[in-house]
């Protein structure tokens, strides 16, 4: 399956500007109609119907506590396509122009359809962020309270498991996920809190990516959401995956997740910024597992002078 | 629907903050008034208009519109939009809803000194009480008009605060 074939979703959290106002500028991109639900009011919902039918959210978020309650504000997405890319970053842009801000409390979370996926798929995944956790976590620069709350890391538990069921079907890796079957998931359910949140799978039918710090860049937003239907293409498309875990080495790191990023697809013009935007903060260098060789010093070379049978010089040294 | 058509650099880029607003009723009413805006556009089909604007933007071979005309104006202008080159504004209704008497009648109530003036309810009521039902009419279903109203005074209702020029334009585009 091609990543530009996977379905997704996004929310994004901003502070500074009503809902009202973070609404319209939703609507100055997608057009249609702005309506102020406002049940249930601890959500104040603001909805605008594009002109296609397709539903945006605004809503209130109760876990953006350092500003006043009327600016808190998430943007929920309708189910969004790879062609639906440069729209969501002009609605970004809105909002930005709007006025709206983040704070260090905001994230952005994204929701890729779990549908596709079976159990093997999702297991999968699970290998293949484990295996690359150290880099992505890195170059994601996710804050350690951050990490250590609401993005937790896949956790060797998990991976031991899935390494010693294999699941096949979701219902087999529900089991594993929970360490029972739970039929009925509830929303706030502790195992959520994970950089991948498999909860959601049953939950929400979502595969939802919880890593990402808040930005109302959309070159970087781009580039989160390409990495996320990258990984998960790849895991779709995958016979099986290596959990073996990859040590961060500060002098390659550059290099290997240049690497990781191109093993994923993410290659060429089309994908140029997502490389860019998602390798800024790794050190290392991109072209050299080992770092740039220094050119080296030139030695003064002995040189030969040849004479001809004359015993003049000719002109040529070797 | 009101839009804003941006007026663009000679290389195609969208200039923010400018370009001229349209408006009609619906997506299909906004295209034929698009369309009509020079006689080499206005010759043409919706359809072929439509098809060959985009395709100028987004190069050819183009994604084919949808069949029904409404669908097929509703994507055209998604995909302008897309690419940043119309906003979608406001209605007019609803950028400056109040009605006729709505500030006289608040600063009579006001002047009366009969209410804290962020009591909703009591406003209302007084409004009607005080001889403007039509304003109470409207201050009963626009609770949060009023509010923005009274902690931010006249702005228009409804619109985005660009008090910023766009930022720097990033690598990505």
């Amino acid at each position: 399956m091609n990543l530009k074939e996977i379905h997704y979703g996004i929310e994004i959290e901003t502070v500074k500007r009503t809902r009202e106002q973070i609404a319209w500028a939703i609507h100055s991109v997608v057009g249609g109609t702005v309506r102020h639900v406002g049940i249930p009011s601890s959500y104040d919902p603001w909805e605008i119907e594009d002109l296609r039918g397709r539903v945006w959210k605004v809503v209130g978020d109760a876990s953006l506590t350092s500003v006043p309650a009327h600016l808190r504000a998430e943007v929920v997405s309708p189910v969004l396509g790879y062609d639906d890319i440069p729209q969501l970053q002009e609605a970004v842009r809105a909002i930005r122009r709007a006025g709206g801000k983040i704070n260090s409390q905001c994230g952005i979370h994204i929701h890729i359809d779990a549908a596709p996926f079976d159990g093997r798929h999702l297991g999968n995944l699970a290998k293949i962020i484990y295996k690359q956790e150290p880099l992505i976590l890195h170059a994601l620069g996710i804050s350690r309270d951050r990490l250590n709350r609401y993005t937790r890391p896949v956790s060797d538990e998990l991976i031991q498991r899935i390494e010693q069921h294999r699941p096949r079907t979701k219902d087999q890796l529900n089991r594993i996920w929970y360490g029972y079957h739970n039929r009925q998931p509830q929303h706030y359910d502790n195992s959520r809190y994970h950089g991948v949140n498999l909860h959601n799978v049953w939950y929400r039918g979502t595969v939802e990516f919880r890593w990402f710090e808040a930005t109302l860049h959309a070159g970087r937003i781009k580039a989160y959401l390409q990495f996320c239907l990258a990984v998960a293409a790849k895991a779709l498309n995958g016979r099986a995956a290596s959990s073996r875990k990859r040590d961060f080495d500060p002098q390659s790191a550059k290099y290997d997740f240049r690497v990781f990023l191109l093993h994923l697809g993410l290659i060429g013009d089309e994908f140029k910024t997502a490389r860019k935007h998602l390798m800024a903060n790794m050190p290392g260098d991109a072209a050299f597992k080992n770092g740039r060789p220094k050119p080296e010093e030139v030695l003064p070379d002995e040189t030969t002078t040849l004479t001809n049978e004359a015993g003049q010089v000719p002109g040529l040294t070797v | 629907m009101k839009i804003l058509i941006r007026s663009t650099t000679l290389d195609g880029e969208p200039i923010p903050g400018s370009g001229e607003t349209l408006q009609a009723a619906d997506c299909l009413e906004v295209v034929e008034l698009m369309r009509g805006q020079t006689p080499f556009t206005a010759s043409r089909a919706p359809r072929d208009y439509m098809t060959e604007v985009l395709f100028g933007i987004e190069g050819g071979p183009t994604q084919p519109l949808p069949e029904e005309a409404a669908a097929a104006a509703a994507e055209f202008l998604t995909r302008l939009a897309r690419h940043g080159l119309i906003e979608f504004l406001p209605d007019d209704k609803a950028s400056d809803p109040w009605p006729e008497r709505f500030l006289e009648a608040l600063e009579t109530v006001r002047l009366s000194g009969r209410t804290n003036m962020l009591d909703h309810p009591e406003v209302t009521r007084l409004t009607a009480e005080m001889g403007y039902p039509e304003v109470a009419a409207w201050l009963a279903d626009h609770r949060r008009e009023y509010a923005a109203f009274v902690l931010e005074g006249t702005r228009p209702l409804g619109k985005n605060f660009g008090d910023k020029e766009d930022p720097a334009p990033c690598a990505d585009k």
